[in-house]
């Protein structure tokens, strides 16, 4: 493999390795950046497929308030928010 | 957040729910296939959402495909709150109305206050402006502010600057007075002091001039009390203007006697008028012959356009002698004023005695005053 070949190798597995981007106001509200789907959805758990991680949202009276194709904003109580 | 959620009314919006089938799944083709969704809730397994009207069929298709019963709950729109008040005409036009009441009051004077008055009354400077223009209830293009202001600094003296501020409907007249310039005393001039009535020297403080006086001494009106020549050492003499405090005990008597004729007030005749936006109900024609007074509504210094006017006016009977008892109310009263301008002149009144003999009011005081006045030595 040429220098080149490897250089831009390493540059396409920088960009696959793109995060999410979250920001959490108080307990009341998270915004999450980067999300591509919603895998479970029920009053006290959101479950949201990024790129490189499962996000999971724990809580009460948990409501989507915008969903668009980037960025989800979820409102209510927030318990906990775990990654896998 | 509200003009978001006008904005959606605008455009119009429904909300729906559903239920069974895969929710996730309906999300994610919503979101898929760019239909705006917002307030999703999910409650015991049903979706509760918001969507724009125009998208309304596609939700119901993707619904569809997710296995999902959708319901719509309302649909708010301005067009189907327009549609179902359409038969109301009367709505329309008294909305209409207001809205062309309210532009038009927008090109009046509403309310006028002033600022930075100290030695005028407000009632004062409002008076003078009101004659030129500015009052409530004026149209706000008829008042020229810079002929006006100078209008108003020409007619009050102790006015420096005066400004009218229009800002919406309120005026707001700011003003600056002019301070009293402070007395210059010219001490080139030789002055002596003398005494400005009988009494006997208390004490005294001669700063400038020759003292001709000791404590204890009796003086009268106009005698030299500290003279404004001095001896030099040489024996030549030169002149000065003469500083000293004399406090003296001054005695001091008074009478009441009243003599003047009295007018006897037979009557009052008072009307009252009720102001609203610039006009005045009922409005009187005599009112310039009588005493006006008005008290309007006000909001934190800001006078509005609502008020009411009085007017008072007075009836009186011909002159007459007073009767033994109001000219001896009369007396008190001249006797009171009298005693008042005594106290208030003097450092401390040691002793006052009151008596009536013959029904006449009559008080002998002994007071402390100061009694040095200055007198001009005239030179050639």
């Amino acid at each position: 493999m040429s220098q080149k070949e490897r250089t831009n190798e390493r540059i396409s597995k920088i960009e696959q390795l793109r995060l999410c981007h979250i920001e959490l106001e108080g307990n009341r509200e998270l915004i999450l950046d980067g999300c591509k789907g919603i895998v479970e959805y029920e009053n006290e758990r959101i479950k949201i497929c990024t790129d490189t991680l499962m996000v999971a949202v724990t809580g009460d009276s948990l409501e989507i308030r915008t969903y668009t194709q980037d960025q989800i904003v979820i409102g209510g109580k927030i318990l906990s928010v775990e990654f896998s | 957040m509200l003009f978001l959620s006008f904005l959606r009314y605008i455009q119009g919006y429904a909300e729906f729910e559903a239920s069974g089938g895969f929710p996730e799944r309906f999300i994610n083709l919503c979101t898929k296939n760019r239909i705006p969704l917002w307030n999703i809730k999910n409650t015991s397994g049903t979706i509760t959402a918001a969507t724009t009207e125009n998208a309304l069929k596609e939700v119901e298709r993707t619904a569809g495909k997710a296995g999902m019963d959708l319901s719509v709950l309302r649909v708010v729109s301005l067009k189907s709150s327009l549609e179902k008040h359409k038969k109301r005409k009367g709505l329309l036009f008294s909305l209409l109305f207001c809205v062309l009441v309210t532009v038009f009051l927008s090109f009046f004077i509403w309310s006028v206050s002033v600022e930075g008055n100290e030695q005028y009354s407000k009632e004062e400077i409002l008076h003078i402006f009101e004659e030129n223009g500015v009052k409530i209830g004026s149209f706000k293009s008829s008042i020229d502010t810079v002929s006006v202001s100078e209008k108003a600094v020409s007619a009050l003296d102790k006015l420096s600057w005066a400004k009218v501020n229009i800002r919406g409907c309120f005026a707001v007249i700011e003003v600056r007075e002019l301070k009293d310039k402070p007395d210059i005393f010219d001490e080139s001039k030789p002055v002596n002091i003398v005494s400005d009535s009988d009494g006997v020297i208390i004490k005294y403080e001669v700063s400038k001039g020759t003292p001709l006086l000791k404590p204890s001494l009796a003086v009268t009106k106009g005698d030299l009390l500290v003279s404004g020549v001095l001896t030099n050492s040489d024996g030549s003499e030169r002149l000065v203007h003469s500083k000293a405090f004399i406090t003296a005990r001054v005695e001091t008597t008074i009478k009441g006697d009243f003599n003047s004729k009295l007018f006897s007030l037979n009557g009052e005749n008072t009307r009252y008028s009720v102001f609203f936006f610039g006009l005045t109900l009922p409005d009187y024609k005599d009112k310039d012959a009588l005493f006006e007074s008005r008290e309007y509504l006000d909001n934190k210094n800001r006078l509005l356009p609502l008020g009411i006017f009085r007017y008072s006016g007075y009836l009186f009977e011909d002159e007459h002698t007073p009767d033994e008892s109001e000219k001896a109310l009369l007396n008190a009263f001249d006797f009171n004023g009298k005693a008042i301008k005594i106290y208030s002149e003097s450092k401390n009144v040691i002793k006052a005695n009151i008596s009536v003999p013959k029904d006449i009011l009559t008080g002998k005081f002994i007071c402390e005053k100061q009694i040095g006045i200055e007198k001009e030595i005239l030179t050639e």
